[in-house]
Parts: structure tokens; C-alpha cells; sequence
């Protein structure tokens, strides 16, 4: 095949004895479909669940902005906004400002919003956003490990609200409105630890 | 030169960012090549379509539906003869109205036939 294009060439552009013949292959070899793969679906979102129908929410220990470590026993009394996002991901950057005010209004009343950022560059990317966001919660530094204790998180945002006791109430996988959560943390706020003691003890 | 043409699909109701997609955040469409011996003169990705968002002031640069991203490749003199392939890597990051998915790299492999 070489010597039998060799006399079109012409001997000033010797790269033309291999273009005409390769174009025509790789159009008629290679033409490829890449099927992106988006699938899944927002899940169908359920009420706050009954105390006994609650499972423990799997307990972490991750790096906050500052380095310090955080527990998910740090919140033991607390409702708790766990939720994950990341800087790429455009509906969660709807709910920040939501948590925000959230924070502001409720943290005096037991409440607390837990953001778990799962961005791939780390801090490098997070801390400008949430320093330029005026971000006012505890923002960690999620991984693969968080990820699947809370059950893969395939999608973001992926929201668990935790009751008092460390009990996941309810899950929300993809953007719901504010006053959904707003409905949610109240509901939990006004109810009382399971496991909390009609007795205080006196200090040593 | 030479045209590799590398065919998309985003299933309804999904996008992709674009390669420029005009949020500092937000992860764009890349197209990259392990070419040799060819050589990879650069990559043309369609016009974007322009999307108002809740969460960015401007609107953001994003694919959907079918679409194509071109490739150009020089072929050297010094290329040899004969059967070969060149490695791609498609990066992309995907979402719907209320949710999004982690960036995701597919692999891509074009033969080729020298004469």
C-alpha cells in the first residue's frame, strides 16, 4: 500500500501520502458514541420519620477549615443539618444561604447545620467559597468514607436531619424547598431526647 | 491533518457543563489526548448553550442533548505504517434542575490504519 500511493506524493509535503487515506479510515473506523452516563433521579422525598422507624446516624471523625476534628458526638442534643454538597455542584449552592439563616435563627434553640464538602480539591477549593459566602456553620471535609458509611451519596445535595438523640429523621437526596427543611427541623426541635434523664446531676 | 469527531449524548433532563462554563466552580467539559504517534493540534467543542441559574448571577455555559466535539491530529512524517490507536480521556460533570452527579472521566480509544 506505501509504494502504490508513493507516486501522488508530492516529495515537497511528504505528509500528504498518508492523509487523504488515513482520513477516510478514521472517519469510516472510529466514529465513536459516548453515551453520557447521567443517570438516576431525584428519590421521592417522605415525611420526618416516627422516633422508632429512626436509625443511628453512623458516627464520623473529620477535619473542619481549621483542622480541628469533629465528631458527630460533638452535636449529641442537637437536631442536626448533615448535609453534603460540593463548589461544582450548582443546586446546593441554592440551599447554603437557606442553612445560613437557619444557623443564625435556631442555634440558640439546640441546632445545628453540619456541611460535609466533598470537592476532590479539598480545602484549595472549599475555603474561598464559604469565606466568600459568609458561610456561619461547620463546614468539614468529606470523603469516600463518609460517603458510603451515609450510604454511597451518588448525588449532591444529599441532606440527612438528625433528631436529638443522633437519629436520622429524614433524608433528602437533590434540592427541596426551605420551607420543607424549615417544616422538618421545627418538627424535631420541639421534640425531646429519647434517651435524656428527668434527672440532672448536681456538679462535682 | 485530521478530524476525530467524538459523538455525545446526555440523557433528558441532564446537561453537562460546557469546556467554558462561565462559574469559576463549576467543572468543565475536557477533551484529552494520549496521541502518539499522531499528533493533537487542538479540539473544537460546539457552542454552548447559555442557562440562567438560581445559583450564579450570570448564566451558565452548559451541553445537553446530542452533540459532537472535534479533534484535529497532524500525522508526521515519521509516523509509522500500519494499524495503530490513539487514548482519549472525556471528563465531564453532569446535573438536573434540582441535583448533581461527580465529575466522571470515560476512556476513549480511536483506531487508525496507516497507508
Amino acid at each position: 500500500m506505501k509504494n502504490l500511493l508513493r507516486k501522488d506524493v508530492s516529495p515537497s509535503n511528504p505528509m500528504a501520502r498518508y492523509t487523504k487515506d488515513m482520513l477516510a479510515r478514521l472517519l469510516l473506523i472510529s466514529y465513536l458514541a459516548a453515551l453520557v452516563g447521567c443517570v438516576g433521579t431525584t428519590k421521592a422525598v417522605s415525611p420526618v420519620k416516627p422516633e422508632s422507624q429512626r436509625k443511628k446516624a453512623p458516627e464520623f471523625n473529620l477535619k473542619d477549615s481549621n483542622g480541628q476534628s469533629v465528631t458527630l458526638a460533638d452535636y449529641k442534643g442537637k437536631v442536626v443539618v448533615l448535609n453534603f454538597w460540593a463548589t461544582w455542584c450548582g443546586p446546593c449552592k441554592i440551599e447554603i444561604p437557606w442553612f445560613i439563616d437557619f444557623e443564625t435563627r435556631l442555634k440558640d434553640q439546640g441546632f445545628a447545620v453540619v456541611g460535609v464538602a466533598m470537592d476532590d480539591d479539598g480545602w484549595n477549593a472549599v475555603k474561598p467559597y464559604i469565606t466568600a459566602k459568609k458561610v456561619n456553620y461547620r463546614v468539614l471535609m468529606g470523603d469516600d468514607s463518609i460517603a458510603n458509611l451515609y450510604g454511597g451519596v451518588e448525588s449532591l445535595p444529599t441532606t440527612f436531619i438528625l433528631d436529638r438523640d443522633g437519629r436520622i429523621a429524614r433524608t433528602h437526596v437533590g434540592l427541596v424547598s426551605k420551607s420543607e427543611y424549615e417544616n422538618d427541623i421545627q418538627e424535631l426541635l420541639k421534640q425531646k431526647r429519647a434517651s435524656a434523664s428527668p434527672f440532672q446531676l448536681a456538679g462535682r | 491533518m485530521v478530524t476525530a469527531k467524538v459523538g455525545v449524548k446526555v440523557n433528558a433532563g441532564f446537561h453537562v457543563n460546557s469546556n467554558a462554563p462561565l462559574d469559576e466552580y463549576l467543572i468543565p467539559l475536557r477533551l484529552t489526548w494520549q496521541a502518539a504517534p499522531l499528533e493533537w493540534k487542538g479540539t473544537d467543542f460546539p457552542p454552548a448553550k447559555q442557562e440562567k441559574s438560581e445559583f450564579s448571577p450570570k448564566p451558565i455555559a452548559v451541553f445537553d442533548g446530542a452533540f459532537e466535539i472535534a479533534s484535529k491530529f497532524a500525522i508526521p512524517a515519521t509516523a509509522p505504517m500500519g494499524a495503530g490507536f490513539i487514548t482519549g480521556k472525556l471528563r465531564y460533570q453532569g446535573c438536573n434542575a434540582t441535583t448533581c452527579f461527580p465529575p466522571k472521566t470515560i476512556d476513549i480509544r480511536f483506531s487508525y490504519d496507516l497507508h
